[in-house]
């Protein structure tokens, strides 16, 4: 299950720059938090400073247990992971190795032969849920860069993570693609598990989230539920740059 | 054309060694993508070490081959405690050179604790010289052959079959996705210095054993052969480290034999020049660069 994770105070300076201005933000337990604000509002550096690739001011903690000290990998290990804007996967090996390396750092008891097959053979099932089964043996080099997100979705999927931190997931994909990628979020993804979500596309913070914060400058300046604060006009300005429906 | 095939495969025995080294290399370059140049002077202080565990009590080549792994492993950890561990990840340079001043003290230990510098070592046992087709297989290259060989089958089911193996390609592979991905980073950066410090000490062990002697150049010697190997197969890459040593080997004993031995290292490092002018990703890479290429 999700576990809850809470920020405090939290303050990332580059040089002169302000990129998180003493945030606090709660995530309750099994809940979708979605992140939406201009570019440079500090988006991307909440979910960089979260997984401990900045480091910043402030506490983190994870289920109460305070993470901040902690390196990436540390943190990974106790379930917080993310996907990347550009995905990171591994290029030098097949579909079904970037998912097999997922699974070994999780359970260290798929060892025997019966155990790999039985592994494989749930890494295929994950892998037929995002709509990659077809791929299983290819390089990352031959899938599309949708396919690749997929990938990384599936990767995080299957480290059994309780914490994802999704940087726009939908980047670069297509309005279709994007319908179908919501899809398989709502349906495997997030199901059961704490999610960040910093997102662009408005009808999918509407659609995928509980609740939504609006940052500027990397201040909090809206937070409640996606319809209420992108009912309001000054907020939708502020994400879009003009008053638009959303 | 005779000395020609023999200077080829007298210099694959030899370059079955300089392979070791250069796949030692490039172990912990794949993965940690810094360079560790106190990998020779740590395989040093093992042979050193079994040169004094055989001298004291007579061990012969299977404790003095212990006491050799035992001495490399332990030098290795005490680099990568302090010249990896110690050091952020993206500080590549200040690992290098930290790792420079541990080659020092390392090689200043070794000359220290034996002050008679050049120090027996046990030989391997005798084997007789195999003749065909007029060329001769001498007993020790059959040997360091036969060695090197097994230890390179052993890495490649270590690396291509194993849970270990499996991590260590995803962090040589991309290290942010690793650490994402809930791979203990540190643990297997850890275990691939060691690993890569066992492959060293095999690779000292036959040298040593080959010369019957060593000495405190060993530790420069074996970075020098190590890293020219390495460059000369391509950075990163473990088969372009395999075909580095053998090339490296084979060069040298064609050199040696048509040149002379003051000629040998000339073209060594010409060769290493014209590869990486020609040839910037080595021979395991020629369209693709070393920063590109992975375990």
């Amino acid at each position: 299950m999700g576990a809850s994770l809470d920020i405090t105070g939290l303050t990332l300076r580059f040089g002169g720059v302000t990129a998180l201005d003493g945030l606090d933000l709660s995530v309750a337990s099994g809940t979708v938090l979605g992140v939406a604000g201009p570019n440079g509002s500090g988006k991307s550096s909440l979910i960089n400073v979260l997984t401990g690739h900045y480091q910043a001011n402030g506490k983190i903690a994870l289920d109460g247990q305070p993470i901040e000290h902690l390196a990436t990998s540390e943190r990974a290990r106790l379930g917080l992971v993310r996907t990347f804007q550009t995905p990171r996967v591994y290029r030098r090996m097949s579909v079904i190795d970037n998912m097999r390396v997922a699974v070994h750092a999780t359970q260290a008891i798929f060892r025997g032969r019966s155990d790999r097959r039985h592994r494989d053979g749930r890494l295929r099932d994950d892998l037929a849920i995002f709509g990659l089964s077809h791929r299983a043996d290819a390089l990352p080099d031959a899938l599309t860069p949708y396919e690749l997100r997929l990938l990384e979705l599936a990767r995080a999927h299957a480290t059994g993570a309780t914490v994802v931190l999704l940087d726009e997931p939908s980047a670069g994909a297509s309005e279709d693609e994007a319908h179908r990628l919501s899809r398989i979020l709502i349906e495997h993804l997030m199901p059961g598990r704490t999610v960040l979500l910093v997102e662009h596309r408005l009808d999918m913070l509407r659609a995928l989230c509980a609740d939504l914060v609006v940052l500027r400058a990397g201040r909090k300046i809206a937070f409640g539920s996606p319809s209420a604060v992108l009912d309001s006009r000054e907020i939708r300005t502020c994400l879009m740059g003009e008053p638009v429906d959303a | 054309m005779l000395d020609l095939a023999q200077n080829t495969m007298d210099g694959i025995a030899a370059g079955s060694a300089y392979a070791l080294l250069a796949i030692g290399f490039t172990l912990i370059f794949g993965v940690m993508r810094r360079l560790n140049i106190a990998f020779g002077p740590s395989i040093m202080v093992g042979v050193f070490l079994g040169a004094w565990v055989n001298a004291q009590w007579s061990a012969g080549l299977i404790g003095a081959t212990i006491a050799t792994f035992a001495g490399a492993l332990v030098a290795s950890i005490y680099v990568e405690r302090l010249s990896f561990a110690a050091i952020r990840g993206d500080a590549a340079l200040a690992s290098m050179a930290s790792s420079f001043a541990l080659w020092m003290q390392l090689e200043q230990g070794v000359a220290l604790a034996f002050p008679g510098r050049t120090t027996a070592f046990p030989t391997l046992p005798p084997l007789l010289d195999v003749q065909f087709v007029g060329l001769i297989l001498h007993g020790d290259d059959i040997l360091v052959l036969t060695v090197a060989g097994i230890a390179l089958f052993l890495l490649h089911r270590l690396i291509y079959r194993s849970h270990f193996g499996l991590e260590m390609r995803a962090l040589a592979d991309s290290a942010e996705a690793a650490a994402v991905s809930r791979v203990n980073t540190k643990r297997v950066a850890f275990l691939t210095f060691c690993l890569a410090a066992l492959i060293g000490a095999v690779a000292g062990l036959l040298i040593a054993a080959t010369d019957g002697q060593v000495s405190p150049k060993f530790g420069l010697w074996a970075t020098i052969k190590g890293l020219v190997a390495m460059m000369i197969g391509g950075l990163g890459s473990l088969r372009g480290a395999l075909l580095g040593g053998l090339a490296l080997g084979i060069v040298e004993a064609q050199a040696q034999w048509y040149l002379g031995a003051a000629a040998r290292e000339i073209v060594v490092f010409g060769l290493l020049f014209l590869c990486l002018i020609a040839l910037p990703g080595g021979l395991a890479g020629m369209r693709e660069t070393g920063a590109e290429r992975k375990l």
